[in-house]
């Protein structure tokens, strides 16, 4: 059987953050959580992971800037940001195609973006299977 | 005979002075007689014994009692004897001419007097020297005698009242023109001394509006008509004055009327009398003007008296209390005061009766049922022996029906400013409920699948349900704040914890702080005191005083994107500070709390205005300063709530 994709979730907002990761276990994958960008960066977690699932609006730095920092680094990690906000005017501009899903989201929503995301990535943790 | 005043070792010389063919009187200078020799007493028939003080005066002919004032006034001034022509009455009723002297005379008591000597002239009758002064006389001398002692008496009375009241005096034969004048008359008149009196001499200096009157004045007093009217004078120097002249015939000479009179300068009391009569009239006119007014401002006017328990009401008051004019004022109108003010106007009263001022608000139920609101001041008089409060008591029904309705409108505008609010705040508040829901539908989400496997997992199930209890409790939180700051309620005035209001405004806001990457920062001194006022109004000025601030931050933050709500109790006020990092205040620092001033294109402006409306009717006070490094401040303080 193949490793279970590794899925990281950067929320600071406590319901999804701990609400997400049961689903996503639930659904069948390895998920790790953290509450802001800074735990992320220094967590060993980052080199591993096969999908960022990624709030957008966080105190500190932000979703988009997360994104950023991490092409920065040369690790390219297919990511889905998830905001509970609308309007936010730079989103479209800052993500490009890059998916969205609008909170609240259903489980079918959830699970598509994650099955597209996954399928049209190369996947860096089956090189280690 | 009069000589009880003259020296014994005279007594010699008295009986020469007696008997010489001469008529003698020696007077002082008020001209009371001091004494008369027998050639007086036998030529004029005057008995000794009715000549007292100065009736002996009457002897001179009036048209000659000037010429021989003259020479008194010479005598008496030290300036010699004058020699003159004048007539005197003898008995018979008849004026002789005589050479009269008349000269200064040292008295007795060593004060300057004066005497008239009847030297020369028309012989004296030896008959008439004769004549038994105690002799009957015929009826009609007797008759004869009592006109002339009329005619003295009138005499005597024109001097005394000239020389008591500086008032001129003249005698006129205005058919012949011929006038004799007083210095005083001259003087009044300011006619030169030494012109002829003529009537001409007069009317050069009467007003020209008086004229006519004087003219017909002067011809009835030909005709032989007294007189008394008053007439302007314009003097040479351009001086108004006021004259009153008042002419009585005192006998017929020869067929002509012969006036006696008086003219008398009244211009200074005629000038007070108009002056009065103006003040009157302004003080009229100004009490006139005070009942106007006193309708105007529906403000009536009283004056109670203490002492007495006596009062005095202005037309007003009795309109104010709609009381009947002819009643005891205060206890028919105490008697409407609302049930719920009585005793709060009673303690008013027995203020009052303890001599303190007193100043007052109460409620009169009217006869018709109506409400009116009443103001009432009184002040004791201090300079008052008797105790005497003036006071004034307004009618301001309408001003406080004008306030409620403000305060309807400033409610309606902060709802208005609230729901304005709401529409920026819809994506926030989606944002605050969109989290919880999110969880709760993923962790529904995930309880299905832990349940429907092979072997469910009872303990993760549970755990999720209770995360969904949780959140859905926070999303009820987000709407219940929601309803109560978006619902329009009465105000209700209570004890406020300002760091409950800032928190919960804080939590409201709390997504819009993060979607615009602000920092909220409260530093809360939790000792401070609860503040007065309406909770709702209060976390209506805080929301706007949060947004403004992000505002201001989200436009103009730099790296330090911050907001700090600060609380602090100081002087009895709570005062609440929210400071930021943004762009500092534009010049129009005085127009910030001004309706509709913004300088933000989404929001209607009246946050602010509404704010201050908000923080003055609760006796507060709300300001803006710019910061000294970077963005402004903004502030309102509360009186803290007391019991």
């Amino acid at each position: 059987m193949r490793q279970k994709p590794r899925l990281a979730v950067v929320d600071d907002d406590e319901s999804v953050r701990e609400s997400l990761p049961d689903l996503l276990r639930e659904f069948g994958y390895h998920v790790e959580a953290f509450a802001s960008a800074k735990d992320y960066l220094e967590s060993p977690y980052l080199d591993i992971t096969d999908l960022l699932l990624l709030d957008i609006a966080m105190p500190g730095m932000t979703g988009p800037e997360l994104a950023r920092e991490l092409t920065r680094l040369g690790k390219s990690i297919p990511t889905i940001f998830i905001t509970a906000n609308r309007d936010i005017p730079s989103v479209d501009s800052l993500l490009g195609a890059v998916p969205v899903l609008m909170k609240p989201f259903g489980d079918d929503e959830l699970r598509d973006a994650i099955e597209s995301s996954l399928s049209t990535s190369t996947r860096p943790g089956s090189d280690r299977s | 005979m009069v000589h009880h005043r003259v020296g014994r070792s005279h007594i010699d010389y008295l009986g020469l002075i007696q008997i010489i063919p001469s008529l003698i009187v020696v007077a002082d200078r008020e001209d009371v007689i001091w004494f008369s020799n027998r050639g007086w007493d036998v030529f004029t028939g005057l008995k000794a014994s009715t000549i007292d003080g100065t009736s002996w005066i009457n002897a001179i002919h009036p048209l000659d009692i000037h010429k021989i004032g003259n020479a008194r006034a010479r005598a008496l001034a030290g300036d010699g004897g004058t020699d003159l022509a004048a007539r005197l009455q003898a008995r018979d009723g008849n004026f002789r001419n005589l050479h009269l002297h008349v000269a200064p005379f040292d008295l007795a008591s060593g004060d300057r007097g004066w005497c008239l000597i009847g030297m020369y002239g028309c012989p004296i009758k030896a008959a008439e020297t004769e004549l038994d002064l105690n002799s009957d006389m015929s009826a009609s001398e007797t008759k004869r005698h009592s006109e002339l002692a009329e005619l003295r008496r009138i005499t005597a009375q024109f001097r005394e009242g000239q020389r008591l009241s500086s008032t001129g005096s003249f005698t006129s034969d205005l058919q012949r023109d011929e006038n004799r004048w007083s210095e005083e008359f001259y003087r009044i008149f300011e006619i030169d001394a030494d012109a002829p009196p003529t009537v001409e001499r007069v009317r050069e200096r009467v007003h020209p509006d008086d004229l006519a009157l004087f003219d017909s004045e002067m011809e009835r007093g030909r005709t032989g008509h007294n007189g008394d009217f008053e007439f302007r004078v314009i003097t040479p120097k351009g001086g108004l004055r006021y004259i009153r002249g008042i002419a009585r015939m005192i006998y017929h000479l020869d067929g002509r009327p012969i006036f006696m009179g008086i003219v008398q300068d009244v211009t200074e009391s005629r000038l007070s009398e108009i002056a009065l009569r103006k003040r009157e009239g302004e003080l009229r006119q100004a009490n006139y003007h005070l009942t106007i007014a006193q309708g105007l401002s529906k403000t009536g006017i009283f004056i109670w008296n203490l002492s007495s328990d006596e009062s005095r009401w202005s037309d007003e008051m009795y309109r104010i209390f709609d009381a009947n004019p002819s009643s005891t004022p205060w206890t028919e109108a105490l008697e409407l005061v609302h049930p719920m003010d009585r005793p709060s106007v009673d303690g008013l009263i027995s203020r009052a009766r303890s001599g303190e001022d007193f100043e007052g608000e109460f409620r009169l139920i009217m006869r018709d049922g109506t409400t009116k609101n009443i103001k009432m001041v009184g002040r004791l008089l201090a300079d008052e022996a008797e105790r005497t409060f003036v006071g004034a008591a307004q009618d301001i029904t309408e001003v406080r029906q004008q306030e409620e309705a403000l305060n309807r409108i400033r409610a309606d505008l902060a709802h208005v400013a609230r729901v304005s609010a709401l529409g920026t705040l819809s994506a926030s508040i989606a944002h605050e409920v969109s989290q919880p829901l999110a969880g709760i539908l993923n962790n529904a989400n995930a309880c299905l699948r832990m349940l429907s496997a092979d072997s469910p997992n009872l303990e993760k199930a549970l755990e999720t349900v209770r995360r969904s209890l949780r959140d859905a409790t926070r999303a009820t939180e987000v709407v219940r704040r929601l309803r109560v700051l978006f619902m329009r309620e009465a105000l209700t005035v209570e004890a406020v914890d300002l760091n409950e209001a800032a928190r919960e405004v804080g939590a409201i806001l709390r997504g819009e702080f993060w979607r615009g990457l602000v920092l909220l920062d409260l530093r809360l001194d939790e000792t401070i005191p609860k503040v007065r006022g309406d909770r709702i109004q209060l976390q209506q000025v805080i929301l706007n005083l949060f947004l403004n601030a992000l505002d201001a931050v989200s436009s103009g933050g730099g790296d330090e994107r911050r907001v700090r709500a600060e609380t602090k109790f100081n002087g009895g006020c709570v005062t609440l500070s929210v400071s930021d990092t943004g762009t500092g205040l534009g010049p129009d620092t005085e127009k910030l709390f001004d309706a509709f001033h913004t300088t933000k294109d989404n929001r209607m402006g009246i946050g602010l205005s509404v704010s201050r409306a908000i923080v003055e009717s609760l006796d507060g006070e709300i300001g803006a300063k710019q910061n000294e490094h970077r963005g402004a401040t903004f502030y309102f303080s509360i009186p803290r709530y007391a019991n």
